[in-house]
């Protein structure tokens, strides 16, 4: 995957994602959409020169959920003047500096023609040179001194955020429909 | 004669699931872990329980049971993660882990201890390669294979 040089955030649900900022996307208030019927997964749209484009209103494992309280979504650009959209409820920009990700490729079938919506991964809270709780492969634990295991618990625990393939978070949300 | 016995020993680690025990090479086990956070990881499938930090990757973690079928296990008081090395021809990132069932154990399989189980003992299922009854217990032997199809479709 391409290196970034900054990195969205995006709590969408119960699920923290990161978008990568060369993607080109627009980050849009509420106010500033016209809000869409009830039915369907299309929450908002975007109205873009003679154009209008959907924000679709996801849940934490990205299936179509209807949900009320939002206020933002964010706009992928898939061509100038085109693109699509998503809910989003938390934003919050990172520089690569304080991002490192790294290869990562999902198991299993692409969900999608252009593939799978993620492609890396950033493990938050990770200090160089930090040990786990591990043992080797004949069940032992691993050693180490006093210091060493005060070390260990000082640590941040790490989470996984799992990083979007722009290209194909695009065309799985342009399969949804609706538009 | 003892290069010959030595020759017919293989070290290998049990991996018990819930319905049955996976037989798999220690050389193809990297570590063995508590189970940690697991983040889900949205539009996989359903044996795809998610994905776990380890030493600075982030490897994908499978129910090994959901793969063959059943249903979708989850972590027990006595389970762990074991992390196997990349499958044959991927990337040297490629770790993946699968869910236990309780604490894994070291077994040592001569020629002399174990019997070949036949076909109609094994699960029906095409990610088991073979079967090994040691001591009157069925040791199942995942087709690395198989798991490589299912895995980079």
């Amino acid at each position: 995957m391409a290196k970034a040089t900054q990195y969205l955030r995006v709590q969408i649900g119960d699920g923290l994602f990161l978008l990568p900022g060369a993607s080109g996307y627009a980050i849009e208030q509420r106010e500033n959409l016209s809000t869409a019927d009830a039915a369907g997964p299309v929450a908002a749209w975007r109205a873009v020169r003679n154009r209008r484009l959907p924000a679709y209103s996801l849940d934490g494992a990205l299936k179509p959920a209807r949900r009320e309280t939002w206020q933002r979504a964010i706009f992928i650009e898939s061509a100038p003047g085109d693109g699509v959209g998503f809910v989003a409820d938390d934003v919050h920009l990172l520089t690569e500096e304080e991002v490192t990700v790294a290869s990562f490729e999902p198991l299993g079938p692409p969900p999608t023609p252009a593939g799978h919506v993620f492609g890396g991964a950033w493990i938050s809270g990770t200090t160089p040179g930090m040990e786990d709780d591990r043992r080797d492969a004949g069940g032992r634990a691993s050693s180490g001194t006093n210091a060493e295991v005060e070390r260990r618990r000082e640590q941040p625990s790490k989470h996984v955020i799992l990083v979007f393939e722009p290209r194909a978070l695009v065309a799985y949300l342009q399969s949804l429909g609706g538009a | 004669m003892a290069q010959q016995r030595a020759l017919e020993r293989i070290h290998a680690l049990e991996i018990p699931l819930r319905d049955a025990t996976l037989l798999m090479p220690s050389a193809t086990v990297a570590e063995v872990v508590n189970v940690g956070e697991i983040v889900p990881v949205p539009l996989g499938p359903a044996w795809l329980l998610g994905v776990m930090p380890w030493r600075t990757l982030s490897v994908p973690v499978v129910s090994f049971e959901a793969l063959m079928g059943g249903a979708v296990s989850a972590p027990t008081p006595g389970s762990k993660i074991v992390i196997l090395y990349p499958l044959n021809g991927r990337r040297d990132w490629e770790f993946y882990g699968v869910l236990t069932h309780s604490e894994p154990r070291p077994q040592t399989v001569d020629s002399a201890r174990g019997i070949a189980a036949v076909a109609a003992e094994l699960p029906d299922t095409p990610y088991i390669a073979a079967g090994l009854k040691l001591g009157g217990r069925l040791l199942v032997i995942p087709d690395l294979d198989a798991l490589k199809k299912a895995f980079y479709p």
